[in-house]
């Protein structure tokens, strides 16, 4: 069936470009019950998995923008990035490790919601996801060489920001 | 290579999407350019942590029950949306809106229940329509009541309409007595007409 399919990887980008753990099943049941309700719609010209990525990239945008609107600053010791399961759920070799791993996840979260939504889905789909170029912009709905230079700059304002940890 | 269009193509380079041509340009860049071999690194390396970041905070799993909870999400949505049952001799709008009316005339006069009332005026039609037509025309009158039931719209889109120069009419035995009149020179929707009729839907085997 196409939800065991494709779940993991749905619950994955919905991971990946809300940061809210709590909303993941929820989101990505939204993103199956839209799929089939729009089944109609889709005619072959991309491939399955770009047309529901497509959908899930768009139920994302829905929910941030509405987040958004009642969002609360948070400092980076809340760790935006979601609640990371602790050191002895995670397979790291130590408690530092572990620890220094959600400094950083809150210090990427921080980047990244410092760029554009476009840019940072972007970004996501290709070094989180591995994507192909191809691929972003079947989802993305936008040629290639947009891909390419969207790309180019969301790792330039991401590098910057982390230029203290490379 | 100026370098400003040389670190736009470091992106794609890391990512093997340039072409060949651009490949051995931006190498033939890189060899003499330290500034441009820095980024290099630096986009890297960036693009590394992000990935031992990301693969370290894994994302949630689906639970056990959550396919089943979609499928109950979207049955429960096409109940829901579902259109009310009707029967196939329902379908017809005049028609449908006919019996409708005398359904509830009965319901009320005989005080039974409604799909009792269904399943005997469904009978009396079709033993009213068997009597009137005659010959071959029962088997095709039989298709009246299938999913491929003509209506007046399908009528009218028939190749053959057009060039019979049909008047428009609105009650769809009369249009198909007309086009079986048209077609077959039969003056009343009986026998050959039928068989008319059925050769253009069905094609030239139907009999």
């Amino acid at each position: 069936m196409l939800v065991l399919k494709y779940q993991q990887q749905v619950f994955s980008l919905i991971y990946r470009l809300t940061s809210d753990r709590q909303a993941v099943e929820d989101l990505a049941q939204d993103v199956f019950h839209n799929a089939y309700r729009a089944i109609r719609h889709f005619q072959g010209k991309s491939s399955f998995f770009t047309w529901l990525y497509r959908i899930t990239v768009n139920t994302c945008i829905n929910f941030t923008k509405q987040q958004r609107l009642r969002r609360v600053i948070t400092s980076v010791e809340d760790n935006p990035y979601g609640d990371v399961p602790s050191p002895s759920h995670q397979e790291v070799d130590s408690p530092e490790r572990a620890l220094e791993n959600k400094q950083l996840a809150g210090l990427i979260e921080k980047a990244l919601s410092s760029i554009s939504e476009d840019k940072r889905t972007i970004l996501i789909l290709r070094d989180i996801e591995g994507l192909s170029y191809e691929e972003i912009a079947e989802i993305m709905d936008c040629p290639i060489g947009t891909v390419r230079s969207r790309l180019f700059r969301a790792r330039e304002k991401i590098q910057v920001k982390l230029r203290a940890y490379l | 290579m100026r370098c400003l269009a040389t670190r736009e193509q470091l992106s794609a380079f890391i990512d093997n999407e340039l072409d060949s041509q651009e490949v051995r340009a931006l190498n033939a860049h890189l060899e003499g350019c330290t500034s441009c071999r820095q980024e290099l690194e630096q986009l890297r390396a960036a693009q590394m942590l992000l990935r031992e970041v990301a693969f370290a905070v894994p994302a949630p799993k689906p639970s056990v029950h959550f396919s089943a909870r979609v499928m109950q999400a979207i049955a429960e949505d096409d109940l829901s949306h579902a259109p009310q049952a009707r029967g196939p001799f329902l379908a017809e709008p005049a028609l449908g809106r006919f019996w409708e009316a005398l359904l509830e005339r009965a319901h009320g006069w005989l005080r039974l229940p409604r799909y009792a009332l269904s399943m005997a005026s469904l009978a009396l039609a079709i033993g009213v329509l068997t009597m009137v037509v005659s010959g071959g025309g029962v088997k095709f009158a039989a298709s009246w009541f299938g999913p491929q039931r003509p209506t007046l719209t399908t009528v009218y889109k028939l190749p053959q309409i057009a060039s019979l120069k049909m008047p428009r009419e609105t009650d769809l035995e009369e249009a198909l007595r007309e086009f079986a009149y048209h077609s077959s020179g039969e003056p009343t929707l009986e026998g050959g007409a039928w068989v008319a009729l059925a050769q253009v839907r069905y094609g030239a085997g139907a009999n």
